[in-house]
């Protein structure tokens, strides 16, 4: 994030600036300076969120001092479009942050975790995307959002279900999307500045709770776990605690209620990545009243995924 | 405007690495809590609402402990399904004059704003009274 500039021969960092201009003062937010022939762009950090380029939120999160100009819960413009599973989107929701290197002894540090969606800056609305197979079953194949699209079980849990891959695009680099996917609807502005968290999960299930079933993936767009959300667990392997922490932005008390965001007076069931521990064919789902519920892996519900910066 | 470190701030600033131990005197300079004239962070940003508390009036750290005590430290399930907790709450809730503190965003969770971490300490103490978040805290230890 450091800009510099030369002065006598001595090279100094530039933290910000202001000018006067026919005696009214305003801040300089950006300019270009020369250093031994190069020329170099200074930018400034915003302290509100979305006036920043995805570039400027994400160097600033790599220098470890994002958390020195934001917030939990502050908002940043995402422009979505394409076609996600069988669903056509197109339009600008608000990601919000999550949390501040969040659980960075396992997920990796200096990253700024952010939620998908609320429907404005602010004042928005918590959404998540649904389908036209919401709340029923779909086993045929098709690319909805539910976590298995062919079969009924929860085998392999979140690392080998389908919608990690094949709807959400969790699984590769943002530099080169799967075609279909949310990963590929998002901005190449936005791509280009997200970063990966290694994150623990029970990727076995079939009904054991097993610790030894919580392992790692590495994710770009993934669904949060129960614990992540409640800060407690019901129906998760209760070894995923133990490298899971909730996130800052559901401590502080933000509610867990979501809607349809094709209908944002209707609250909606969503979809989380940890397998129901006590079964071997569904997962964990926060329900309309923002609390813990489960549900057969191939039923469609919402999705609200999380990403890092 | 004077600030006052509430819980030590010891992490990477916009200046760089630092270590600000409790009690250390800060100021602002725009929207900039400073120290020693280097910029620290954004007085809007997480940083300043978990460390960094306003003190004009020389009580900033009694103001820190009662914001982060009430924006910040965790209640496990046991507490928050205690009829006690949330009967404080609706304390809150029913006090129309505290409405200027919530977050408008959200009609139905109650979510401290900017002007919380700011407001004048008398306000503060009524909160924490309210609330009494300190013998439900003392209750969660034992």
């Amino acid at each position: 994030m450091d800009s510099k500039v030369l002065v006598g021969g001595a090279v100094y960092k530039v933290k910000g600036g202001r000018t006067l201009i026919e005696g009214t003062g305003y801040d300089v937010k950006s300019g270009k300076t020369l250093i031994g022939g190069t020329g170099y762009g200074i930018t400034f950090v915003d302290t509100t969120l979305n006036n920043n380029d995805w570039s400027v939120i994400s160097e600033t999160s790599s220098a470890g001092t994002a958390a020195n100009y934001w917030s939990v819960g502050d908002t940043k413009a995402v422009a979505v479009s394409g076609t996600v599973g069988t669903l056509s989107v197109s339009g600008t929701y608000y990601a919000y942050i999550l949390g501040f290197s969040h659980n960075s002894t396992y997920e990796g540090s200096n990253r700024i975790h952010f939620g998908c969606f609320k429907t404005a800056q602010t004042s928005g609305i918590d959404v998540c995307l649904v389908d036209s197979k919401y709340n029923s079953l779909s086993n045929g194949g098709s690319l909805r959002f539910n976590l298995n699209h062919s079969g009924s079980d929860n085998s392999g849990g979140w690392a080998s279900c389908n919608l990690r891959s094949d709807v959400l695009g969790s699984d590769v680099s943002p530099s080169i999307p799967t075609s279909g996917t949310l990963l590929a609807a998002f901005s190449s502005d936005l791509r280009a500045s997200m970063k990966s968290v290694t994150k623990y999960t029970d990727n076995t299930a079939g009904g054991n709770n097993s610790s030894s079933y919580v392992t790692a993936t590495t994710d770009y767009l993934w669904l949060l776990a129960e614990f992540e959300i409640h800060g407690d667990r019901t129906y998760a392997n209760s070894s995923e605690k133990n490298k899971q922490a909730q996130y800052t932005y559901y401590s502080s008390g933000n509610s867990k209620i979501k809607y349809k965001y094709s209908d944002t007076s209707t609250a909606a069931y969503w979809w989380t990545r940890s397998v129901n521990s006590r079964n071997d064919t569904s997962f964990c789902l926060v329900d309309k009243n923002g609390s813990y519920t489960v549900d057969g892996s191939y039923y469609s519900y919402g999705l609200a995924p999380a990403f890092a910066a | 405007m004077r600030y006052i470190v509430h819980h030590r701030f010891h992490g990477t600033a916009i200046c760089g690495p630092v270590n600000l131990p409790y009690s250390t005197a800060c100021e602002s300079f725009g929207e900039y809590v400073m120290w020693c004239g280097e910029p620290i962070c954004a007085v809007s940003s997480q940083n300043a609402k978990e460390h960094f508390a306003v003190n004009d009036d020389g009580h900033g750290l009694e103001r820190g402990s009662i914001t982060h005590r009430i924006a910040f430290e965790q209640f496990g399930l046991r507490e928050q399904q205690s009829p006690d907790y949330w009967e404080r709450w609706a304390f809150v809730w029913s006090d129309g004059s505290l409405r200027r503190y919530k977050k408008t965003e959200i009609d139905d969770f109650w979510l401290w704003n900017d002007l919380f971490f700011c407001a004048l300490i008398e306000e503060l103490r009524r909160i924490d009274k309210l609330l009494d978040l300190k013998n439900i805290t003392r209750r969660k230890q034992h």
